[in-house]
């Protein structure tokens, strides 16, 4: 499935209702299963790919840096000179070198890490901002391991609050931003914490709301 | 027979019309974040709690990581916390780049121990954290004491503190600044996560928002409109819900009081007011009787099984942990049942009444 452009409808705020009437009816609010359907829509539609849903874009570059080791005292090239970039490059204490990038309809980033020792699997991977969801024709492209996508209000996809994707080829990356992001828990026992995790979680009326309304079509 | 722990189905369809002609304003205005309904409700707030300023944000989370940010806690500096509390207290630490000092908490309050921070103190203490759990506030007037002597910031985690009170002051603005969450199965719960920062203090406040507000500084965390339009309506609600949970918590404290020494029901606080977020018992054979309430169809919750300073993230390498054997038989014991405005006093009885098979059967 691709997601074409929409605009926003009567039929956005029937949906935005039902989902939460459906939400206070399950008891179901934050990280269940419409964000796990909607991490499997979004992979579906750009294979290849694991999705992990997440609160919002910096939230989630944040979990993804962070599963990627990079903390105090790392030197990253980093194509741009976004709020969201700096900010987060900021809070982890990592130097960049930031450049602004050649217009484009689609904002991207190269974070690499720029020589030195450290992780080898970290070395050279490729993290890109996005403010849509990739498919597979877009991903070629993009010559990315992990990207970040906003989901939120201001992106192509409206979404009805702050809420991002990650997206990525590295399934070990993956699994640690699936703990990352819930408080470090592995998501079988409660109250568990293997990594000092954060809370950086897509609630499941952002998730319900984004499956009514993104346009999902066929192939 | 089936008991959910919370439920907020009852609530939502009563606040439902109301609720629609809030998303509908929402959806005219075209701000999904950070707009009127979350400014609305930090109005709201600072007027119930007496706050001089409140900052909404998207998670209790995040509210105590913006709360140390803007306290300046960092690298190098120590947060004395308790060891018996969420993990959220001491990660939040360890995100600033601190080091959480884990201390033990009172039996009955389940709140840090103030001999027990005094021991923990050192010269690099930059803040005191006490947590207010279940039902009631920590020993307050020792913690702002031992804070003021010693010229170490007092910062709260009163996320499950909405409507308690000591002295007439509201959970959270005893020291610097303190935080409430609106997760989903608070006392005052959106549906989905929602936070907020509360101060008395101009120029914290305003350090707070830019945090809050400033993609650039790493922290920023807006409030989803959806999250505030929610807790907005249920906000009418809070006082008869408190009072509701109040007289739950008597029907459970009549049903099991029988049962003790095998279960304990919660102690009512040496001051300050009891509002029953959680209403927590400590149990004898506490997993064996998790596993028979739920063949009934209850649900429980274990609040919580390991203290904090044995977590496997947690090491001598990240923290320091003073003796905490009062955390541990607790993390051993304890055990919320289900609490919330719209139980009915026969979903209590029906717990309780399980809850005395259970004892009887073994």
């Amino acid at each position: 499935m691709t997601i074409a452009p929409r605009r926003e409808t009567a039929a956005d705020q029937r949906a935005l209702l039902a989902t939460l009437t459906e939400v206070a009816a399950t008891g179901e609010f934050i990280l269940r299963s419409r964000c796990t359907e909607l991490e499997r829509r979004l992979g579906d539609a750009c294979a290849g790919t694991t999705v992990r849903v997440a609160a919002a874009p910096s939230a989630a570059l944040l979990l993804v840096l962070t599963a990627l080791g990079h903390g105090a005292g790392d030197h990253i090239t980093a194509e741009s000179g976004s709020d969201t970039v700096r900010g987060v490059l900021s809070r982890l204490s990592v130097t960049a070198r930031c450049y602004e990038p050649d217009p484009s309809p689609t904002v991207v980033s190269d974070l690499r890490r720029a020589g030195g020792a450290g992780d080898a699997a970290a070395h050279g991977h490729r993290v890109v901002l996005l403010d849509r969801p990739p498919t597979t024709p877009d991903w070629a492209a993009l010559r990315a391991t992990t990207a970040v996508v906003d989901l939120g209000p201001a992106s192509h996809a409206r979404g009805i609050g702050a809420a991002a994707a990650v997206f990525t080829t590295d399934a070990r990356l993956a699994e640690r931003v699936r703990m990352l992001r819930n408080h470090g828990q592995d998501g079988v026992t409660r109250f568990l914490h293997h990594a000092v995790g954060f809370n950086s979680r897509m609630d499941e009326i952002a998730a319900g709301y984004l499956l009514a309304t993104l346009p999902w079509t066929a192939p | 027979m089936s008991v959910a722990f919370y439920s907020a189905a009852a609530s939502l369809r009563r606040c439902a019309d109301p609720l629609a002609a809030r998303l509908r304003e929402m959806a005219q205005d075209g701000r999904f974040v950070d707009g009127p309904l979350a400014a609305r409700l930090e109005q709201e707030i600072a007027r119930r709690t007496g706050a001089a300023h409140a900052i909404a944000v998207n998670s209790g989370t995040d509210a105590l990581q913006i709360m140390l940010a803007a306290q300046g806690v960092g690298p190098g500096d120590e947060v004395i916390v308790p060891a018996y509390t969420f993990f959220a207290t001491a990660s939040t630490v360890a995100h600033v780049g601190a080091t959480p000092v884990f201390v033990d908490v009172l039996p009955g309050s389940y709140a840090m121990d103030p001999a027990a921070v005094e021991a923990a103190l050192s010269d690099r203490t930059a803040a005191i954290m006490p947590v207010h759990l279940f039902s009631q506030m920590a020993d307050m007037r020792a913690l702002a004491e031992i804070a003021r002597r010693h010229g170490v910031a007092l910062l709260e985690d009163s996320a499950e503190a909405m409507g308690m009170v000591l002295d007439g002051v509201h959970a959270g603005l005893w020291g610097r600044a303190g935080m409430l969450s609106f997760f989903p199965t608070k006392t005052l719960g959106a549906l989905g996560d929602a936070g907020m920062v509360v101060t008395a203090d101009d120029a914290f406040a305003a350090r707070v928002r830019e945090l809050a507000r400033d993609e650039a500084t790493g922290f920023a965390s807006p409030m989803d409109e959806v999250q505030a339009a929610v807790l907005l309506e249920r906000l009418d609600a809070l006082d008869g819900d408190i009072r509701t949970r109040g007289e739950l918590a008597a029907r459970y404290d009549d049903g099991l009081r029988a049962l003790a020494p095998r279960v304990r029901v919660p102690q009512p606080p040496r001051d300050g007011n009891q509002v029953f977020y959680v209403y927590l018992i400590e149990c004898d054979a506490r997993d064996e009787l998790v596993l028979h309430l739920r063949e009934y169809g209850i649900e429980t919750e274990v609040y919580y099984p390991r203290p904090l300073n044995e977590q496997p993230c947690f090491t001598t390498a990240n923290s320091r942990s003073l003796p905490t054997p009062t955390a541990r038989h607790l993390s051993g014991r304890a055990l919320g049942l289900p609490m919330y405005a719209d139980l009915s006093p026969a979903d209590v009885d029906t717990v309780c009444a399980a809850i005395t098979r259970f004892y009887e059967e073994h």
